[in-house]
């Protein structure tokens, strides 16, 4: 096909004009989020006790290290998907939270972090995490295709700090485990997967 | 033609055709079919035909892909980020044929960085070019930029051939020296 033919082929094409219909990533991010918790339920469950729980200091920060990660990834993610945004730092940004939960657990605490860390279901929580961010990483690559990232590497990796983010958030709501070290090691573990995986396979899952 | 022009110019049909404006998006494709076909015709010398599947393959993603543009943005930015990232992933396919991957780094290295970078050369090259002789400004543009034979040159131009081959040597000449003078 000639170029010059291709150009009057799109032009003449009357749904072409005008702004394209583009999915929302409030849509994407609920149908993650559900899934998540979905899955949560079926597989792992929840805390009997969650609601008095959730008033302990030691819930919020664990539940908060995801969401915090997740919404700050979540912020940068629609730059990610438009050609010729500047390049930003937001990638670190997700590293921050981990960061905080790592200073509680190292200052905040008597007892050395490795002897919190080994202990509840130490050996399952990575791996859960992991899985529990899994749909709702999916997710994101389907939102992901109807845009075009340019930064397939950085993109992917901000994509599994968000699936990660959010499956340590819903994960929290099934672990009965509350020291400051074990979140530190496990959580931040778990949502390191995440984003190495994101990394891993960006190039491949958002080439468009 | 600088670049502050070229994004006005585009800026403008893009708002028009997103009015629903036909011979707007019209010429918006034309304009950047051609800014395109210069961008990769300098990293894909010689291989025209890939360039021009290439051309049509970018005139494709801003077509599909238009809502993307963010109109707080240069759209000349964004149609150069679509163009290289074309060309990353036309060189991954080409290199997925042999031994090595092409990295995000070797990618970068290969492309440059900036949107600016790609006009700027081409303004900068005008501006040198101006100051060589007509006839061996023909021959340049002909011979070494747009990669006509020597021949085909001298009767495009109504030349002899060894005319041809003068003028473009002392225009090399010429121009590396001016090239020299302003590093």
């Amino acid at each position: 096909m000639r170029t010059d033919d291709l150009i009057s082929a799109l032009a003449t094409n009357e749904a072409a004009l005008g702004p394209a219909a583009q999915p929302r990533l409030q849509w994407a991010l609920v149908a993650g989020v559900v899934s998540s918790l979905v899955l949560c339920a079926l597989f792992w469950g929840f805390l009997s006790q969650l609601l008095t729980v959730m008033q302990t200091p030691a819930f919020v920060a664990k539940i908060g290290l995801g969401i915090v990660t997740a919404a700050l990834g979540l912020m940068a993610w629609p730059a990610m998907l438009r050609p010729g945004q500047p390049k930003s730092r937001a990638l670190l940004m997700v590293f921050v939270p981990a960061g905080v939960v790592w200073l509680w657990a190292l200052f905040g605490t008597a007892t050395p972090v490795m002897s919190q860390a080994i202990g509840g279901m130490w050996t399952t929580c990575t791996v859960s995490i992991a899985a529990l961010a899994a749909p709702v990483w999916l997710w994101l690559m389907w939102h992901a295709k109807h845009f075009a990232p340019t930064a397939l590497r950085q993109a992917g990796a901000m994509s599994g700090a968000i699936a990660g983010g959010v499956g340590a958030a819903v994960y929290s709501l099934y672990c009965p485990v509350f020291d400051a070290g074990y979140i530190a090691v496990w959580y931040v573990l778990g949502i390191g997967v995440c984003i190495a995986f994101g990394a891993l396979a960006g190039p491949r899952s958002l080439r468009w | 033609m600088t670049l502050e022009t070229i994004e006005s110019e585009l800026r403008a049909l893009f708002g028009q055709s997103q009015q629903g404006d036909q011979q707007a998006y019209k010429k918006l494709l034309e304009r950047m079919a051609a800014l395109v076909r210069a961008y990769l015709r300098r990293r894909l010398t010689g291989q025209d035909a890939d360039v021009e599947d290439l051309v049509q393959e970018v005139l494709l993603a801003v077509h599909t892909k238009r809502h993307t543009y963010d109109p707080n943005q240069p759209i000349t930015a964004w149609m150069h980020a679509i163009a290289r990232y074309k060309l990353i992933d036309f060189w991954r396919r080409v290199q997925r044929l042999g031994e090595h991957g092409l990295s995000d780094e070797d990618a970068s290295a290969l492309v440059g960085e900036s949107s600016i970078e790609a006009f700027e050369a081409q303004r900068d090259l005008t501006a040198v070019m101006s100051q060589l002789s007509k006839a061996q400004q023909d021959v340049i543009a002909l011979v070494k930029l747009q990669g006509v034979g020597v021949a085909e040159a001298a009767q495009q131009l109504g030349m002899t051939e060894s005319a041809v081959k003068v003028h473009t040597h002392r225009g090399i000449r010429k121009l590396a020296s001016l090239l020299g003078a302003s590093i």
